[in-house]
Protein backbone atom coordinates (compact mmCIF):
# COMPACT_ATOMS: atom_id res chain seq x y z
CA UNK A 1 0.00 0.00 0.00
CA UNK A 2 2.83 2.34 0.92
CA UNK A 3 4.64 1.35 -2.21
CA UNK A 4 1.55 2.10 -4.27
CA UNK A 5 1.22 5.47 -2.57
CA UNK A 6 4.85 6.27 -3.22
CA UNK A 7 4.47 5.15 -6.82
CA UNK A 8 1.52 7.48 -7.19
CA UNK A 9 3.55 10.30 -5.73
CA UNK A 10 1.32 10.58 -2.73
CA UNK A 11 2.76 11.45 0.68
CA UNK A 12 3.05 8.43 2.91
CA UNK A 13 2.44 8.35 6.61
CA UNK A 14 3.90 5.36 8.34
CA UNK A 15 5.53 4.61 11.64
CA UNK A 16 9.30 4.49 11.05
CA UNK A 17 10.92 1.21 12.01
CA UNK A 18 13.30 1.76 14.92
CA UNK A 19 16.78 1.10 13.61
CA UNK A 20 20.39 2.29 13.62
CA UNK A 21 21.20 4.86 10.97
CA UNK A 22 24.89 5.37 11.72
CA UNK A 23 27.42 3.35 13.69
CA UNK A 24 30.68 5.21 13.95
CA UNK A 25 33.80 5.94 15.95
CA UNK A 26 34.53 9.55 16.83
CA UNK A 27 37.90 11.13 17.60
CA UNK A 28 39.87 8.29 16.08
CA UNK A 29 42.47 9.90 13.83
CA UNK A 30 43.70 7.55 11.11
CA UNK A 31 45.77 7.97 7.98
CA UNK A 32 44.01 8.61 4.70
CA UNK A 33 42.06 5.67 3.37
CA UNK A 34 41.77 3.84 6.68
CA UNK A 35 38.36 5.18 7.65
CA UNK A 36 35.25 3.66 6.09
CA UNK A 37 32.37 5.29 7.90
CA UNK A 38 29.71 4.01 5.53
CA UNK A 39 30.55 0.43 6.50
CA UNK A 40 31.53 1.23 10.10
CA UNK A 41 35.05 -0.06 9.52
CA UNK A 42 38.20 1.51 10.89
CA UNK A 43 41.66 0.20 10.13
CA UNK A 44 44.70 1.10 12.20
CA UNK A 45 47.97 0.61 10.42
CA UNK A 46 51.26 0.45 12.27
CA UNK A 47 51.65 4.18 12.71
CA UNK A 48 47.95 4.71 13.49
CA UNK A 49 48.28 2.10 16.19
CA UNK A 50 51.52 3.48 17.63
CA UNK A 51 50.23 7.02 17.75
CA UNK A 52 46.86 6.11 19.22
CA UNK A 53 48.34 3.85 21.88
CA UNK A 54 51.10 6.28 22.78
CA UNK A 55 48.63 9.13 23.15
CA UNK A 56 46.06 6.76 24.67
CA UNK A 57 43.38 8.60 22.77
CA UNK A 58 39.88 8.46 24.13
CA UNK A 59 37.51 7.58 21.36
CA UNK A 60 33.76 7.35 21.22
CA UNK A 61 31.68 4.57 19.71
CA UNK A 62 28.32 5.98 18.79
CA UNK A 63 25.21 4.41 17.40
CA UNK A 64 22.54 6.78 16.18
CA UNK A 65 18.94 5.70 15.64
CA UNK A 66 16.38 7.08 13.27
CA UNK A 67 13.81 7.74 16.01
CA UNK A 68 13.70 7.71 19.77
CA UNK A 69 13.81 4.29 21.27
CA UNK A 70 10.47 2.86 22.28
CA UNK A 71 10.00 2.56 26.00
CA UNK A 72 11.47 -0.48 27.75
CA UNK A 73 14.08 -0.97 25.03
CA UNK A 74 17.20 -2.50 26.53
CA UNK A 75 20.69 -2.68 25.10
CA UNK A 76 24.09 -4.19 25.73
CA UNK A 77 27.49 -3.58 24.19
CA UNK A 78 29.98 -6.35 23.62
CA UNK A 79 33.60 -6.17 22.51
CA UNK A 80 34.98 -9.09 20.60
CA UNK A 81 38.79 -8.86 20.53
CA UNK A 82 40.86 -10.99 18.13
CA UNK A 83 40.60 -14.65 19.07
CA UNK A 84 37.38 -14.31 21.02
CA UNK A 85 33.86 -15.18 19.97
CA UNK A 86 30.92 -13.14 21.12
CA UNK A 87 27.32 -14.04 20.74
CA UNK A 88 25.68 -10.92 19.41
CA UNK A 89 22.17 -12.27 19.75
CA UNK A 90 21.98 -11.93 23.52
CA UNK A 91 22.59 -9.10 25.95
CA UNK A 92 24.59 -11.36 28.26
CA UNK A 93 27.87 -13.19 27.82
CA UNK A 94 26.44 -16.56 28.68
CA UNK A 95 27.88 -19.00 26.23
CA UNK A 96 30.40 -16.53 24.89
CA UNK A 97 34.12 -17.23 24.99
CA UNK A 98 35.94 -16.02 28.02
CA UNK A 99 37.63 -13.19 26.16
CA UNK A 100 34.39 -11.65 25.01
CA UNK A 101 33.97 -8.47 26.99
CA UNK A 102 30.61 -7.18 28.08
CA UNK A 103 31.03 -3.41 28.12
CA UNK A 104 27.44 -2.54 28.99
CA UNK A 105 24.62 -4.83 29.98
CA UNK A 106 20.85 -4.45 29.90
CA UNK A 107 20.80 -0.72 30.15
CA UNK A 108 17.77 1.27 29.20
CA UNK A 109 17.98 2.72 25.74
CA UNK A 110 16.64 6.23 25.75
CA UNK A 111 16.72 8.91 23.11
CA UNK A 112 18.16 8.55 19.62
CA UNK A 113 21.75 7.55 20.27
CA UNK A 114 24.06 5.46 22.41
CA UNK A 115 27.65 6.51 23.02
CA UNK A 116 30.51 4.68 24.60
CA UNK A 117 33.74 6.43 25.54
CA UNK A 118 36.80 4.22 25.79
CA UNK A 119 40.54 4.76 25.63
CA UNK A 120 42.55 3.09 22.92
CA UNK A 121 44.65 1.19 25.45
CA UNK A 122 41.51 -0.12 27.10
CA UNK A 123 40.05 -1.09 23.76
CA UNK A 124 43.14 -2.86 22.46
CA UNK A 125 44.23 -4.30 25.78
CA UNK A 126 47.84 -3.13 25.71
CA UNK A 127 49.70 0.07 26.46
CA UNK A 128 53.10 -0.29 24.79
CA UNK A 129 53.14 1.58 21.50
CA UNK A 130 56.33 -0.24 20.48
CA UNK A 131 54.23 -3.38 20.22
CA UNK A 132 52.55 -1.78 17.21
CA UNK A 133 55.88 -1.08 15.52
CA UNK A 134 57.51 -4.42 16.13
CA UNK A 135 54.55 -6.68 15.55
CA UNK A 136 54.54 -7.41 19.26
CA UNK A 137 50.79 -7.78 18.99
CA UNK A 138 48.94 -9.67 16.33
CA UNK A 139 46.76 -8.10 13.77
CA UNK A 140 43.06 -8.70 14.09
CA UNK A 141 39.58 -7.33 14.32
CA UNK A 142 38.01 -5.71 17.35
CA UNK A 143 34.26 -5.76 16.95
CA UNK A 144 32.28 -3.45 19.18
CA UNK A 145 28.63 -4.38 18.82
CA UNK A 146 25.48 -2.97 20.27
CA UNK A 147 22.70 -5.46 20.94
CA UNK A 148 19.27 -4.04 21.64
CA UNK A 149 15.83 -5.49 22.04
CA UNK A 150 13.93 -5.58 18.85
CA UNK A 151 10.80 -3.45 19.20
CA UNK A 152 9.59 -4.79 15.91
CA UNK A 153 9.64 -8.39 17.04
CA UNK A 154 6.06 -9.54 17.00
CA UNK A 155 6.68 -13.22 17.55
CA UNK A 156 6.05 -14.63 20.98
CA UNK A 157 8.75 -16.30 23.06
CA UNK A 158 12.48 -16.32 22.67
CA UNK A 159 13.74 -16.49 19.14
CA UNK A 160 16.39 -15.11 16.88
CA UNK A 161 14.43 -11.91 16.38
CA UNK A 162 14.53 -10.84 20.00
CA UNK A 163 17.63 -8.71 19.56
CA UNK A 164 19.18 -6.59 16.90
CA UNK A 165 22.94 -6.25 16.56
CA UNK A 166 24.86 -3.40 14.97
CA UNK A 167 28.66 -3.88 14.98
CA UNK A 168 31.50 -1.42 14.53
CA UNK A 169 34.72 -2.96 13.32
CA UNK A 170 38.15 -1.70 14.38
CA UNK A 171 40.95 -3.64 12.74
CA UNK A 172 44.65 -3.69 13.51
CA UNK A 173 46.83 -4.21 10.43
CA UNK A 174 50.33 -4.53 11.78
CA UNK A 175 52.07 -6.64 9.17
CA UNK A 176 54.80 -5.03 7.15
CA UNK A 177 55.26 -5.84 3.47
CA UNK A 178 58.62 -7.19 2.37
CA UNK A 179 61.30 -4.66 1.50
CA UNK A 180 62.16 -3.77 -2.10
CA UNK A 181 65.66 -3.92 -3.53
CA UNK A 182 67.36 -0.64 -4.29
CA UNK A 183 69.15 -1.13 -7.61
CA UNK A 184 70.84 2.14 -8.44
CA UNK A 185 71.31 5.69 -7.27
CA UNK A 186 73.02 8.57 -9.03
CA UNK A 187 73.32 12.25 -8.33
CA UNK A 188 73.96 15.55 -9.98
CA UNK A 189 74.53 18.72 -8.01
CA UNK A 190 70.92 19.18 -6.95
CA UNK A 191 69.09 16.08 -8.10
CA UNK A 192 69.24 12.56 -6.85
CA UNK A 193 67.95 9.66 -8.92
CA UNK A 194 67.07 6.21 -7.60
CA UNK A 195 65.54 3.07 -9.04
CA UNK A 196 64.51 -0.14 -7.35
CA UNK A 197 62.75 -3.46 -7.77
CA UNK A 198 59.80 -4.69 -5.75
CA UNK A 199 58.45 -8.21 -5.80
CA UNK A 200 55.48 -7.42 -3.56
CA UNK A 201 52.06 -7.20 -5.15
CA UNK A 202 49.40 -4.73 -4.08
CA UNK A 203 51.87 -2.01 -3.22
CA UNK A 204 50.25 1.40 -3.14
CA UNK A 205 53.40 3.47 -3.32
CA UNK A 206 57.03 3.62 -2.43
CA UNK A 207 58.78 5.88 0.00
CA UNK A 208 62.38 6.87 -0.59
CA UNK A 209 64.49 7.90 2.38
CA UNK A 210 67.60 10.01 1.87
CA UNK A 211 69.90 11.57 4.38
CA UNK A 212 73.47 12.63 4.97
CA UNK A 213 73.27 10.44 8.07
CA UNK A 214 73.85 6.79 7.41
CA UNK A 215 71.08 4.30 8.10
CA UNK A 216 71.03 0.55 7.90
CA UNK A 217 69.22 -2.01 5.83
CA UNK A 218 66.26 -3.59 7.58
CA UNK A 219 65.64 -0.66 9.90
CA UNK A 220 61.97 -0.03 10.50
CA UNK A 221 61.19 3.19 8.66
CA UNK A 222 59.52 4.79 11.66
CA UNK A 223 62.97 4.80 13.28
CA UNK A 224 64.74 6.37 10.30
CA UNK A 225 65.41 10.08 10.47
CA UNK A 226 65.79 11.49 7.00
CA UNK A 227 63.95 13.21 4.24
CA UNK A 228 61.39 11.26 2.30
CA UNK A 229 59.84 11.42 -1.11
CA UNK A 230 57.03 9.20 -2.34
CA UNK A 231 56.78 7.56 -5.73
CA UNK A 232 54.19 5.53 -7.60
CA UNK A 233 56.70 4.07 -10.03
CA UNK A 234 59.93 2.23 -9.26
CA UNK A 235 62.17 5.19 -9.93
CA UNK A 236 62.34 8.76 -8.78
CA UNK A 237 64.22 12.00 -9.26
CA UNK A 238 64.49 14.03 -6.06
CA UNK A 239 65.36 17.70 -6.36
CA UNK A 240 64.59 19.19 -3.01
CA UNK A 241 66.77 19.67 0.02
CA UNK A 242 70.02 18.54 -1.56
CA UNK A 243 73.39 20.23 -1.31
CA UNK A 244 76.31 19.83 -3.64
CA UNK A 245 79.42 17.87 -2.61
CA UNK A 246 77.67 15.87 0.08
CA UNK A 247 77.28 12.13 0.52
CA UNK A 248 73.68 10.97 0.71
CA UNK A 249 72.47 7.59 1.93
CA UNK A 250 69.40 6.31 0.13
CA UNK A 251 66.94 3.55 0.96
CA UNK A 252 63.42 2.73 -0.13
CA UNK A 253 60.41 1.01 1.44
CA UNK A 254 57.23 -0.54 0.08
CA UNK A 255 53.98 0.96 1.31
CA UNK A 256 50.93 -1.31 1.27
CA UNK A 257 47.27 -0.47 0.86
CA UNK A 258 46.88 0.31 4.56
CA UNK A 259 49.89 2.60 4.64
CA UNK A 260 52.19 0.10 6.33
CA UNK A 261 55.81 0.44 5.37
CA UNK A 262 58.24 -2.38 4.84
CA UNK A 263 61.61 -2.46 6.56
CA UNK A 264 64.22 -0.37 4.80
CA UNK A 265 65.77 -1.82 1.67
CA UNK A 266 69.48 -2.13 1.15
CA UNK A 267 71.13 1.28 1.46
CA UNK A 268 73.26 2.85 -1.26
CA UNK A 269 75.26 6.02 -0.97
CA UNK A 270 75.97 8.62 -3.61
CA UNK A 271 77.81 11.92 -3.68
CA UNK A 272 76.37 15.05 -5.20
CA UNK A 273 78.82 16.83 -7.50
CA UNK A 274 78.79 19.89 -9.75
CA UNK A 275 77.29 19.41 -13.20
CA UNK A 276 77.22 21.48 -16.35
CA UNK A 277 73.92 22.98 -17.43
CA UNK A 278 73.47 23.59 -21.13
CA UNK A 279 75.00 27.05 -21.06
CA UNK A 280 78.03 25.81 -19.16
CA UNK A 281 78.32 22.89 -21.56
CA UNK A 282 78.09 25.26 -24.52
CA UNK A 283 80.69 27.67 -23.16
CA UNK A 284 83.06 24.93 -22.05
CA UNK A 285 82.97 23.59 -25.62
CA UNK A 286 84.20 26.99 -26.80
CA UNK A 287 80.89 28.70 -27.53
CA UNK A 288 81.05 32.43 -28.16
CA UNK A 289 77.59 33.56 -27.04
CA UNK A 290 77.85 35.94 -24.11
CA UNK A 291 74.17 36.41 -23.29
CA UNK A 292 72.34 39.71 -23.11
CA UNK A 293 70.01 41.39 -25.53
CA UNK A 294 71.50 44.30 -27.43
CA UNK A 295 74.97 44.86 -26.08
CA UNK A 296 76.51 41.47 -26.56
CA UNK A 297 77.46 41.98 -30.18
CA UNK A 298 79.94 44.63 -31.25
CA UNK A 299 78.49 47.94 -32.47
CA UNK A 300 77.29 47.68 -36.02
CA UNK A 301 77.40 43.94 -35.80
CA UNK A 302 73.91 43.34 -34.58
CA UNK A 303 70.39 44.57 -34.95
CA UNK A 304 68.67 45.84 -31.83
CA UNK A 305 65.25 44.46 -31.07
CA UNK A 306 63.32 47.20 -32.76
CA UNK A 307 60.70 44.81 -34.03
CA UNK A 308 58.03 46.26 -31.80
CA UNK A 309 58.75 49.79 -32.97
CA UNK A 310 58.72 48.79 -36.62
CA UNK A 311 55.51 46.93 -36.08
CA UNK A 312 53.82 49.92 -34.57
CA UNK A 313 54.93 52.06 -37.47
CA UNK A 314 53.74 49.67 -40.12
CA UNK A 315 50.47 48.96 -38.44
CA UNK A 316 49.69 52.60 -38.31
CA UNK A 317 49.35 52.46 -42.09
CA UNK A 318 45.82 53.07 -43.22
CA UNK A 319 43.46 50.20 -43.70
CA UNK A 320 42.42 49.56 -47.20
CA UNK A 321 39.91 47.42 -48.93
CA UNK A 322 40.96 44.39 -50.80
CA UNK A 323 40.44 43.66 -54.46
CA UNK A 324 36.83 42.96 -54.49
CA UNK A 325 33.64 44.01 -55.72
CA UNK A 326 31.93 46.49 -53.54
CA UNK A 327 35.00 46.95 -51.42
CA UNK A 328 34.97 50.23 -49.58
CA UNK A 329 38.16 52.20 -49.48
CA UNK B 1 69.48 15.94 -50.59
CA UNK B 2 67.26 13.55 -48.73
CA UNK B 3 65.83 16.41 -46.65
CA UNK B 4 65.11 18.43 -49.80
CA UNK B 5 63.30 15.50 -51.36
CA UNK B 6 61.21 15.13 -48.24
CA UNK B 7 60.32 18.79 -48.30
CA UNK B 8 59.31 18.62 -51.98
CA UNK B 9 57.16 15.59 -51.33
CA UNK B 10 55.29 17.50 -48.63
CA UNK B 11 54.69 20.36 -50.99
CA UNK B 12 53.10 17.83 -53.30
CA UNK B 13 50.51 16.87 -50.70
CA UNK B 14 48.13 19.75 -51.32
CA UNK B 15 48.41 19.17 -55.03
CA UNK B 16 47.44 15.56 -54.61
CA UNK B 17 44.50 16.57 -52.49
CA UNK B 18 43.38 19.08 -55.05
CA UNK B 19 43.56 16.60 -57.91
CA UNK B 20 41.38 14.20 -56.00
CA UNK B 21 38.49 16.64 -56.07
CA UNK B 22 36.02 16.55 -58.96
CA UNK B 23 36.82 19.07 -61.66
CA UNK B 24 33.36 20.47 -61.40
CA UNK B 25 34.08 21.99 -58.00
CA UNK B 26 33.60 25.73 -58.06
CA UNK B 27 35.88 28.05 -56.18
CA UNK B 28 34.28 30.79 -54.18
CA UNK B 29 37.07 33.07 -53.09
CA UNK B 30 35.38 35.40 -50.71
CA UNK B 31 37.08 38.55 -49.71
CA UNK B 32 36.41 40.91 -46.88
CA UNK B 33 34.95 44.26 -47.68
CA UNK B 34 37.18 46.37 -45.51
CA UNK B 35 40.79 45.56 -44.76
CA UNK B 36 42.31 42.14 -44.99
CA UNK B 37 43.88 40.09 -42.29
CA UNK B 38 45.22 36.59 -42.05
CA UNK B 39 45.96 34.39 -39.10
CA UNK B 40 48.29 31.44 -39.43
CA UNK B 41 48.68 28.66 -36.91
CA UNK B 42 51.48 26.29 -37.71
CA UNK B 43 53.74 23.61 -36.38
CA UNK B 44 57.25 22.48 -37.16
CA UNK B 45 60.25 20.89 -35.50
CA UNK B 46 62.68 22.96 -33.47
CA UNK B 47 66.12 22.31 -34.86
CA UNK B 48 68.59 25.14 -34.23
CA UNK B 49 72.06 25.01 -35.70
CA UNK B 50 73.80 25.75 -32.41
CA UNK B 51 76.29 22.94 -32.88
CA UNK B 52 77.34 24.29 -36.30
CA UNK B 53 79.55 26.72 -34.43
CA UNK B 54 81.83 23.95 -33.26
CA UNK B 55 84.36 21.80 -34.91
CA UNK B 56 83.60 18.40 -33.46
CA UNK B 57 81.84 19.38 -30.24
CA UNK B 58 78.07 19.11 -30.07
CA UNK B 59 76.83 20.57 -26.78
CA UNK B 60 73.24 20.90 -28.03
CA UNK B 61 72.94 17.34 -29.24
CA UNK B 62 74.78 16.00 -26.21
CA UNK B 63 72.58 17.82 -23.74
CA UNK B 64 69.25 17.32 -25.46
CA UNK B 65 69.99 13.93 -26.99
CA UNK B 66 69.35 15.22 -30.46
CA UNK B 67 65.72 15.88 -29.64
CA UNK B 68 63.76 17.90 -32.20
CA UNK B 69 60.62 18.92 -30.31
CA UNK B 70 57.56 20.23 -32.06
CA UNK B 71 57.01 23.91 -31.79
CA UNK B 72 54.01 26.04 -32.42
CA UNK B 73 53.84 29.49 -33.91
CA UNK B 74 51.14 32.02 -34.61
CA UNK B 75 51.36 34.66 -37.31
CA UNK B 76 49.18 37.64 -38.01
CA UNK B 77 49.31 39.27 -41.43
CA UNK B 78 47.83 42.50 -42.66
CA UNK B 79 47.65 43.37 -46.34
CA UNK B 80 48.15 46.94 -47.47
CA UNK B 81 48.61 46.70 -51.22
CA UNK B 82 46.61 44.92 -53.90
CA UNK B 83 47.79 44.39 -57.45
CA UNK B 84 48.87 41.16 -59.00
CA UNK B 85 48.63 39.38 -55.73
CA UNK B 86 48.90 41.35 -52.56
CA UNK B 87 51.55 42.73 -50.26
CA UNK B 88 51.39 42.97 -46.54
CA UNK B 89 53.27 42.67 -43.32
CA UNK B 90 53.18 39.95 -40.77
CA UNK B 91 54.19 39.46 -37.19
CA UNK B 92 54.92 36.12 -35.68
CA UNK B 93 55.63 34.63 -32.29
CA UNK B 94 56.50 31.10 -31.31
CA UNK B 95 57.45 29.00 -28.34
CA UNK B 96 60.12 26.33 -28.05
CA UNK B 97 61.11 24.63 -24.85
CA UNK B 98 63.42 21.68 -24.63
CA UNK B 99 64.70 19.85 -21.58
CA UNK B 100 67.71 17.66 -21.20
CA UNK B 101 70.07 16.26 -18.63
CA UNK B 102 72.90 18.37 -17.33
CA UNK B 103 76.27 16.76 -17.89
CA UNK B 104 78.73 15.60 -15.31
CA UNK B 105 82.28 16.87 -15.46
CA UNK B 106 83.12 13.52 -17.01
CA UNK B 107 80.71 14.18 -19.83
CA UNK B 108 78.02 11.76 -18.69
CA UNK B 109 74.32 12.41 -18.24
CA UNK B 110 73.41 13.43 -14.72
CA UNK B 111 69.97 13.46 -13.06
CA UNK B 112 70.08 17.28 -13.04
CA UNK B 113 67.85 18.90 -15.64
CA UNK B 114 68.64 21.85 -17.82
CA UNK B 115 66.43 23.57 -20.36
CA UNK B 116 66.54 25.88 -23.31
CA UNK B 117 63.63 28.21 -23.94
CA UNK B 118 63.44 30.12 -27.21
CA UNK B 119 60.67 32.55 -28.12
CA UNK B 120 61.18 33.56 -31.73
CA UNK B 121 59.56 36.73 -33.04
CA UNK B 122 59.46 37.74 -36.67
CA UNK B 123 58.51 40.70 -38.75
CA UNK B 124 57.85 39.78 -42.37
CA UNK B 125 57.00 41.34 -45.66
CA UNK B 126 54.41 39.02 -47.15
CA UNK B 127 53.55 38.59 -50.80
CA UNK B 128 50.56 36.47 -51.71
CA UNK B 129 50.09 35.37 -55.27
CA UNK B 130 46.41 34.49 -55.28
CA UNK B 131 45.58 34.97 -58.94
CA UNK B 132 45.10 31.27 -59.51
CA UNK B 133 42.01 30.81 -57.35
CA UNK B 134 40.72 34.25 -58.31
CA UNK B 135 40.89 33.88 -62.04
CA UNK B 136 41.59 30.31 -63.01
CA UNK B 137 39.64 28.15 -60.60
CA UNK B 138 42.85 26.61 -59.30
CA UNK B 139 42.86 26.36 -55.49
CA UNK B 140 46.46 27.29 -54.83
CA UNK B 141 47.94 30.46 -53.46
CA UNK B 142 51.67 30.97 -53.23
CA UNK B 143 53.02 32.99 -50.35
CA UNK B 144 56.50 34.39 -50.02
CA UNK B 145 57.93 36.07 -46.95
CA UNK B 146 61.13 37.79 -46.04
CA UNK B 147 61.92 39.68 -42.90
CA UNK B 148 63.73 40.15 -39.64
CA UNK B 149 63.95 37.82 -36.67
CA UNK B 150 64.58 38.38 -33.04
CA UNK B 151 64.70 35.33 -30.79
CA UNK B 152 64.46 35.72 -27.06
CA UNK B 153 66.10 32.82 -25.25
CA UNK B 154 66.85 31.62 -21.78
CA UNK B 155 68.74 28.67 -20.35
CA UNK B 156 67.77 27.05 -17.08
CA UNK B 157 70.22 25.43 -14.71
CA UNK B 158 69.85 22.37 -12.51
CA UNK B 159 67.90 24.30 -9.92
CA UNK B 160 65.45 25.72 -12.42
CA UNK B 161 67.00 29.19 -12.30
CA UNK B 162 68.44 31.11 -15.21
CA UNK B 163 71.92 29.74 -15.77
CA UNK B 164 74.84 31.88 -14.73
CA UNK B 165 78.39 31.03 -15.66
CA UNK B 166 81.20 32.61 -13.64
CA UNK B 167 84.02 34.30 -15.53
CA UNK B 168 87.59 35.09 -14.67
CA UNK B 169 86.83 38.77 -14.11
CA UNK B 170 84.14 37.87 -11.61
CA UNK B 171 81.15 39.00 -13.64
CA UNK B 172 79.00 36.00 -14.43
CA UNK B 173 77.52 35.54 -17.88
CA UNK B 174 73.75 35.28 -17.68
CA UNK B 175 72.17 32.54 -19.70
CA UNK B 176 69.53 34.64 -21.34
CA UNK B 177 69.40 37.11 -24.14
CA UNK B 178 68.19 37.80 -27.62
CA UNK B 179 69.58 37.02 -31.04
CA UNK B 180 68.68 38.85 -34.23
CA UNK B 181 68.59 37.62 -37.80
CA UNK B 182 66.56 37.33 -40.95
CA UNK B 183 64.39 34.78 -42.69
CA UNK B 184 62.87 33.95 -46.02
CA UNK B 185 60.15 31.48 -46.85
CA UNK B 186 57.98 30.10 -49.59
CA UNK B 187 54.65 28.41 -49.05
CA UNK B 188 51.91 26.70 -50.96
CA UNK B 189 48.42 27.32 -49.62
CA UNK B 190 45.59 25.03 -50.58
CA UNK B 191 42.23 26.79 -50.53
CA UNK B 192 39.96 24.60 -48.46
CA UNK B 193 36.84 26.48 -49.57
CA UNK B 194 37.25 24.72 -52.90
CA UNK B 195 36.39 21.39 -51.31
CA UNK B 196 33.24 22.52 -49.58
CA UNK B 197 31.90 25.84 -50.83
CA UNK B 198 28.76 25.62 -48.72
CA UNK B 199 30.66 25.06 -45.54
CA UNK B 200 33.00 27.89 -46.45
CA UNK B 201 30.04 30.18 -47.04
CA UNK B 202 28.64 29.27 -43.65
CA UNK B 203 32.03 29.79 -42.01
CA UNK B 204 32.23 33.23 -43.58
CA UNK B 205 28.78 34.36 -42.58
CA UNK B 206 28.86 32.90 -39.08
CA UNK B 207 32.47 33.40 -38.01
CA UNK B 208 33.77 35.98 -40.42
CA UNK B 209 36.48 33.79 -41.88
CA UNK B 210 36.24 34.33 -45.60
CA UNK B 211 38.90 31.89 -46.78
CA UNK B 212 40.65 28.97 -45.13
CA UNK B 213 43.86 27.33 -46.26
CA UNK B 214 45.97 24.31 -45.46
CA UNK B 215 49.56 25.13 -46.16
CA UNK B 216 53.13 23.92 -46.14
CA UNK B 217 55.93 26.41 -45.90
CA UNK B 218 59.65 26.05 -46.19
CA UNK B 219 61.58 28.61 -44.21
CA UNK B 220 65.24 29.30 -43.90
CA UNK B 221 66.32 31.58 -41.12
CA UNK B 222 69.72 32.99 -40.25
CA UNK B 223 69.60 34.00 -36.61
CA UNK B 224 73.12 34.75 -35.41
CA UNK B 225 73.14 38.52 -34.93
CA UNK B 226 74.02 38.78 -38.61
CA UNK B 227 77.23 36.89 -38.29
CA UNK B 228 78.39 38.44 -35.05
CA UNK B 229 81.50 36.90 -33.61
CA UNK B 230 79.90 36.86 -30.17
CA UNK B 231 76.63 35.25 -31.08
CA UNK B 232 75.54 31.69 -31.28
CA UNK B 233 73.61 30.29 -34.16
CA UNK B 234 69.88 29.81 -33.78
CA UNK B 235 69.39 29.47 -37.52
CA UNK B 236 67.04 26.79 -38.78
CA UNK B 237 65.77 25.16 -41.94
CA UNK B 238 62.18 24.39 -41.17
CA UNK B 239 59.21 22.90 -42.88
CA UNK B 240 55.99 24.20 -41.47
CA UNK B 241 52.50 22.78 -41.77
CA UNK B 242 49.54 24.84 -40.73
CA UNK B 243 46.18 26.42 -41.25
CA UNK B 244 45.59 29.95 -42.43
CA UNK B 245 42.42 31.96 -42.10
CA UNK B 246 41.65 35.18 -43.91
CA UNK B 247 39.19 37.52 -42.32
Amino acid sequence: MLAVAAWLGMPTIASAQFQVTTAEVLDLELEDGNTDTSNSRYTLNIRDCATAVEDNQEITFRWTFNVSAPSSTKYAIKLQPPGATCTFSTTTIDGDQENCRLIAASDDLNGTSVSLDITIQNLLGFSDSNACLTEGVTSGEYIMGIIYTNPNDTTAGDDANDFVNEPIEVTLRLSRPDAPTLDEVSAGESTLSASWTSNVESIDEYLVFYSTTEFAEGTIPEAVSGSTSSALATSIDISSGLSVNRTYYVGVVNVDEYGNRSPLSNVLDVQTAPTLDFFEEYLSAGGVEQGGYCSAAPPGDSVPPVAALVLLTLFSAHRRSRRHDGGAE
Amino acid sequence: MKRTTAYLSLFALPAALALSVPASAEITLDTPEVGYNALEIRISRFNPEIDEEFDGASPYDDTFDGARPYNLEIEYDRQFYEGIGSLGIGVNIGYNRIRGNARTLDGEDSPDKTRLLVVPTRLSAVYRFDELPQNYNIPFTFVFKVGLDYAFWSIGDAEGQTAEVPTENGDPISGRGGTAGWHASAAVHLLLDWFSPNMAQSFASNVGVVDSYLFVEFMTSQVDDFGSSTSWNLSQQQLWVGLAFEF
